[in-house]
């Protein structure tokens, strides 16, 4: 309800126009614009009316405080009969500690100032106290000067309560917040300096498998040279040219494959660190520029793409560079077996954000790995190609750093659609 | 050349002795000392602490690993590279991190090369070659007045 509420003096005569309340004795006013006394008799009973029926408390008082008026809302809210209550003062309504409210509030009316709405306490009539939101009016006669007030109570109770709620609600959230954001950083050093002091021991691995293989080598060399037995010389060359090289092999590859997913790691852990800069994004652009990177693969694979219209984005432009790079190569990597990849890129604005779709009908995912689809080290389709199973970890990394959001819709066999959320600029938000 | 002592300083003995073969392969013969950490590297650089009495060839190169416990070797290149006695003193920044933030680091306080250190042997063979080469290039003496 706003302060042009209109609201009814007791008299049954007064009629309210927009906030003010005319006084019925000033008949000639009211038949000014040719209404006939009636039609305003009419109007004034349907007001009050419209007053009796609200649920906000509606009461009117005198400028000597004594209350003139008190609706059904009044009663249900502060508990006194209208029929007790009208001719008392209002100060019975007025815990102790707010009676200053009442005098300064009808101060500032009698000099025409305007009275901000603002929230209190009001005493029932069973001496309980109610928290009210509290909106008071001038009410002026027909010559404009001020003969009283109207106020209009809601009760305040359950929104205090809910406000007090929504801040520790919020208290909590921001805890829990920070404790995620440690814990993030946490993850972040850990990933960082497992990504990198395991290539100390690795190095050491490769290092000696190979220092191992020139000793075998070696060996062989010296055995050549030396008279032995001729069935002594076959088992040493046995295992200087089979069983050691055959260990060693397992040695290397096994500490390749380590080496490998330690780099992915480290990889994953500067995509969460790499600074962003954020600037409008002609996304068409950046997708172009990661197909020409990609031209040799999408002819290998005789590829289809299509490229729609792209929305620009608000991001930093080589994470959505990165992101394309990796959906686009995820595409031509998974490709069905048969039948040539189709690949189309779109994009449009949708409620605020850029929504871009990366579709391919490639080897899909089945239902039930979708939900490890964006963790590190998932390899669905190792038989396709050859990989970490880190690029949609990172995509997911660089999207959430956006704040925007990446899915997946994929069926076996069928195909896939990766979506993405990125803001959009401010200003495009606005011309929307 | 052969005057230049090779000094290499890093905590995994592994990795010492993997460079030490592979400089050894590549042809060099120069004298290599191992330190495994950068407290006694400074003391070596400098001739202090231990080292005080120890005489050594002034003209050095030093390979330098980055992580290590307590003086890292960030912190060794920077006194070498801060000393006007010492700053002529041709280091490598030998360590397992490609992290382009740490190598800009090292570059900016005055390292003369970067090597990360691969898993894979024949990258290291050849970052140890190129080393080799490297060694075999540098040979301009420490002014005698900059010895310390």
């Amino acid at each position: 309800m706003s302060d042009n509420t209109p609201v009814v003096d007791d008299d049954a005569m007064a009629v309210a126009r927009f906030g003010r309340i005319v006084s019925g004795s000033d008949n000639s006013r009211l038949g000014a614009d040719g209404d006939s006394v009636q039609e305003e008799h009419r109007r004034a009973l349907h007001l009050a009316a419209l007053v009796e029926s609200a649920d906000d408390a509606i009461v009117t008082m005198s400028l000597d405080g004594v209350i003139r008026t008190w609706n059904r809302g009044a009663e249900q809210l502060l508990g006194h009969r209208a029929a007790d209550i009208i001719g008392e003062s209002v100060t019975q309504l007025v815990p102790e500690e707010s009676r200053h409210e009442e005098s300064t509030i009808l101060e500032q009316l009698k000099n025409g100032l305007r009275v901000p709405h603002f929230e209190t306490r009001r005493r029932r009539s069973d001496g309980s106290f109610v928290e009210v939101s509290l909106t008071v009016s001038a009410i002026f006669d027909a010559a404009g000067t001020v003969v009283g007030a109207s106020k209009i109570m809601r009760d305040f109770t359950e929104q205090r309560r809910s406000a007090g709620r929504l801040v520790e609600r919020t208290a909590a959230l921001a805890a829990a917040n920070a404790v995620l954001a440690q814990k993030n950083e946490e993850i972040e050093a850990f990933v960082y300096i497992v990504s990198h002091d395991l290539r100390a021991p690795l190095v050491n691995l490769q290092g000696f498998a190979n220092e191992l293989g020139r000793s075998c080598d070696a060996l062989e060399r010296y055995l050549a040279a030396a008279a032995l037995p001729p069935s002594e010389a076959r088992s040493i060359q046995g295992i200087l040219r089979d069983d050691i090289p055959a260990a060693l092999r397992f040695i290397s590859a096994s500490s390749n494959k380590f080496e490998r997913l330690t780099d992915a790691l480290l990889l994953l852990s500067r995509t969460g660190k790499q600074e962003l800069h954020f600037e409008e994004v002609d996304v068409g652009a950046v997708v172009d520029a990661t197909l020409l990177s990609l031209r040799q693969s999408i002819q290998s694979a005789a590829a289809e793409v299509r490229v729609d219209s792209l929305p620009a984005a608000f991001g930093d432009v080589t994470g959505i560079g990165q992101v394309f790079a990796n959906l686009i190569s995820n595409a031509l990597k998974y490709v069905h077996p048969g039948r040539p990849a189709q690949i189309r890129i779109g994009g449009q604005i949708e409620n605020g954000r850029a929504h871009y779709w990366v579709t391919d009908n490639g080897a899909g995912f089945p239902k039930s790995s979708q939900p490890r689809l964006f963790q590190v080290f998932q390899r669905f389709h190792p038989h396709l190609a050859s990989g970490e199973g880190m690029g949609l970890a990172i995509v997911k990394r660089v999207i959430e750093r956006h704040r925007g959001k990446v899915w997946a819709e994929s069926e076996e066999g069928v195909g896939t659609t990766f979506h993405l959320h990125l803001p959009i600029c401010a200003a495009e938000r606005q011309g929307q | 050349m052969s005057h230049v002592t090779i000094l290499v300083v890093d905590d995994d003995e592994g990795h010492v002795e993997l460079v030490r073969r592979n400089l050894k392969r590549s042809g060099i013969r120069n004298t290599i000392v191992a330190l495994s950490d950068g407290q006694q590297a400074l003391d070596f650089v400098f001739r202090r602490g231990p080292c005080a009495d120890e005489p050594h060839n002034a003209n050095l190169l030093v390979l330098l690993d980055i992580n290590m416990p307590g003086l890292d070797g960030v912190e060794v290149l920077r006194q070498i590279k801060s000393d006007p006695r010492t700053r002529l003193i041709p280091v490598l920044m030998l360590t397992t991190t490609d992290d382009i933030r740490e190598i800009n680091r090292c570059y900016a306080l005055g390292c003369n090369a970067y090597i990360t250190k691969p898993v894979d042997p024949s990258r290291f063979i050849e970052a140890i070659q190129q080393l080799g080469l490297f060694i075999s290039v540098i040979n301009t003496p420490i002014d005698p007045k900059f010895i310390p």
